[in-house]
């Protein structure tokens, strides 16, 4: 039980101060030969910025602990503080164990050693002892799947093998405190999937792991307790969920599920389109975010110049690297009237995306007699959303650049 | 289990006992400092040696033969001279390892976490390689110049080996903290050793030169630490030398107050440099 194991990191009122100077602008100094010499020799102005202020937690051991926040909101920090690379301005931290913290894969490594020095090298950088690392020194060549380059120079690696030995050392570490900051951003998808598999063994066993991670799926799988940053402060401290839940409300601004349509420039050669999109908005993008629900209701507003007849929406989603998903095309939406303003509520399934960021280009169009798609108008990158995976679907990470961003319906057996 | 408490200026007893913890890392940094430097070099360890020696064949023939200074006692112009390199080699590369740590090593230093000091421990060990090898090349050339060294003083070797890498890396320790905030060190310190190499008996003789400055300009040049550890050197390898108390004694004194203070002040600025450099 949890609650029965000792604590092993007791975090009180722990505060981090940086000063940050500023260059004086130009324009607010004053003029004048004397000022302007004084001046040049005063132009920095300092002042106080609070990385951290008043954390407190405390973490027992084996508990999976994931800490997740805007960029800025304090979290490297807060690793930096914990991993004793810097000082806290105020407060008190008492660590009971071993700990080893991955900030950056292949710290310390040099590329005029071969692999075999840099594994000794960076695991005593990493507080391995000699004979740890003689020990695992198999283990790690083999999960590197370096083979016999191990005894060439670092620097005739290609970036993937670099990462791969670099995390390969660092992932054989036996501490019992581990902390780790968003190392799993590296490497190709076969790798990444063992990376991950590898962290998932270790959080089988007793170790406490400590994770930053901006991969909800990732916080999700690995860690059993969440707190939430922001502007250095621990805003939340407890069940993954809701503390997922709340980030993601954190990370729009202002409301971020709306999007103005009507103010987009259109491409000049649809500008006398009859349609004119106004705007879009998500209204249950949030459950979405939360891996509830892969139906997507949004509603759509359009200004009609003219009278149609069946005019149909359709989307063009593209990947964040614009590389194109797929379309989706409603049926007809309503006829319209000259001079009048429609709002549809429109559903989107969207558990046949991988999860991602996408974004859309939305156009208004009918079908005429002849079959021939007239568009009617056109935004392009107009909408954008994040596709996260399904809360019980089990964790893969998906290669998009090598299987493309839908999942097509799954082989059955038939015989 | 370890209990380790971090807090704003920590009293950190933790912090000796890691460094024992963390001596095989300091060996691991020399290791990769050697193997670095003389991999993909034809001549390879054969740069320790050359170097120092066309450096003491130069000075040789401008201070020995062109302007015929004499040297110590009966020793060789050149031998005098290399015995000198040596020591102050060692003062001015402990001096630059020690007072450039926090900015050579900042990209390591930021991303994990040893007792700061290991870096430069490391570093100090690779140059201890370097003068172990110095010293074969001048056994070499005692040989060659058919020149004996006191026997019996050579057991002291070791010693005055030392103090010269003490006083250099204690003065490069108290300086390292600057070295962050105000990056003109980096360019000071080598352009202090550049000087402090002619300003010190180095290259020529102590007795003689002391012996034609006047009383007070002579204590004055007394007063550099250098002077002292490099004599203590010399009169290892020269017999006719005599001790020379004062300077030896001025030595010492900087010594002692330059390492606790060294100290210190790279502690100081070991808790909280990540966030400046």
């Amino acid at each position: 039980m949890i609650s029965e194991k000792p604590v092993v990191i007791k975090a009180e009122h722990i505060g981090k101060k940086y000063i940050i100077k500023h260059n004086r602008e130009a324009s607010s100094l004053p003029t004048g030969k004397a000022s302007r010499i004084f001046n040049a020799l005063k132009r920095q102005t300092a002042e106080d910025f609070w990385a951290l202020k008043d954390i407190n937690f405390e973490i027992k051991q084996g508990e999976r602990v994931g800490i997740i926040g805007k960029n800025g909101a304090g979290k490297s920090t807060l690793l930096k503080l914990l991993s004793r690379i810097t000082e806290p301005t105020e407060g008190r931290i008492e660590l009971f164990g071993k700990i080893s913290a991955m900030l950056e894969v292949g710290t310390g490594f040099n590329p005029e050693l071969t692999g075999r020095e840099n594994v000794y090298l960076n695991g005593a950088i990493l507080g391995m002892s000699k004979t740890e690392i003689a020990s695992k020194f198999d283990k790690i060549v083999e999960f590197s799947e370096i083979g016999k380059f191990i005894d060439t120079p670092v620097k005739r690696y290609s970036s993937g093998m670099y990462v791969r030995l670099a995390f390969a050392v660092a992932s054989h570490l036996d501490p019992d405190i581990l902390i780790i900051d968003e190392v799993l951003a590296v490497g190709d998808q076969k790798f990444r999937q063992k990376c991950l598999d590898r962290m998932n063994e270790i959080a089988e066993s007793d170790k406490t792991i400590i994770c930053v991670s901006h991969q909800m799926n990732v916080i999700r799988e690995l860690c059993g307790r969440v707190m939430v940053l922001q502007n250095g402060e621990l805003i939340y401290d407890g069940e993954p969920e809701e503390g997922i839940k709340l980030y993601s409300g954190i990370t729009k601004q202002g409301n971020p599920d709306f999007f103005d349509l009507g103010s987009l420039t259109r491409p000049a050669v649809y500008s006398k389109y009859p349609m004119h999109l106004e705007s879009f908005e998500f209204l249950n993008n949030p459950a979405r975010l939360a891996g509830e629900d892969p139906q997507i209701r949004f509603a759509l507003v359009w200004l009609s110049h003219k009278n149609i007849n069946g005019i149909r929406l359709r989307m063009v989603i593209r990947f964040n690297d614009d590389s194109p998903a797929g379309v989706a095309v409603s049926e007809a939406l309503c006829d319209t009237e000259e001079g009048k303003t429609y709002t549809k509520i429109i559903s989107f399934d969207t558990s046949c995306l991988f999860p991602g960021s996408y974004k859309a280009n939305l156009s208004l169009f009918e079908s005429d007699s002849t079959g021939t798609t007239v568009y009617l108008d056109y935004v392009g990158e107009a909408v954008f959303f994040e596709v996260v995976e399904l809360k019980n679907s089990k964790i893969s990470i998906h290669n998009h650049s090598g299987w493309g961003h839908v999942r097509l319906p799954g082989l059955e057996v038939v015989e | 289990m370890q209990k380790t408490v971090i807090e704003p200026n920590g009293k950190n007893l933790q912090y000796w006992k890691d460094i024992w913890r963390y001596k095989g890392l300091a060996v691991n940094f020399a290791k990769r400092d050697i193997t670095v430097r003389y991999k993909q070099t034809f001549i390879g360890l054969g740069w320790s040696v050359i170097s120092p020696v066309v450096n003491m064949l130069i000075m040789s023939f401008i201070f020995g033969t062109v302007a015929k200074l004499p040297s110590d006692g009966s020793a060789p112009y050149q031998i005098m001279v290399y015995s000198g390199m040596i020591a102050w080699n060692l003062f001015a590369r402990g001096l630059t390892i020690a007072s450039s740590t926090f900015i050579s090593n900042a990209d390591l230093l930021k991303k994990v976490y040893f007792p700061r000091i290991i870096a430069p421990v490391g570093q100090t060990l690779a140059l201890l390689v370097d003068t172990v090898i110095s010293l074969g090349v001048l056994i070499l050339m005692l040989a060659l110049f058919k020149y004996q060294p006191p026997y019996e003083r050579l057991i002291f070797l070791p010693v005055f080996i030392l103090l010269p890498l003490l006083l250099g890396f204690s003065a490069g320790l108290f300086l390292s903290p600057s070295n962050i905030k105000h990056r003109d060190l980096n360019q000071l310190i080598p352009f202090i050793i550049q000087i402090g190499q002619y300003v010190t008996p180095v290259v020529y003789s102590f007795a003689y030169i002391t012996a034609s400055m006047s009383k007070n300009v002579a204590l004055i040049y007394t007063l550099n630490p250098a002077a002292g550890v490099v004599n203590a050197f010399k009169w290892c390898i020269i017999g006719s030398n005599a001790f020379h108390w004062p300077s030896f004694i001025i030595a010492l004194v900087w010594i002692a107050l330059l390492l606790p203070l060294g100290i210190i002040r790279f502690r100081k600025g070991e808790r909280t440099f990540v966030d400046l450099v």
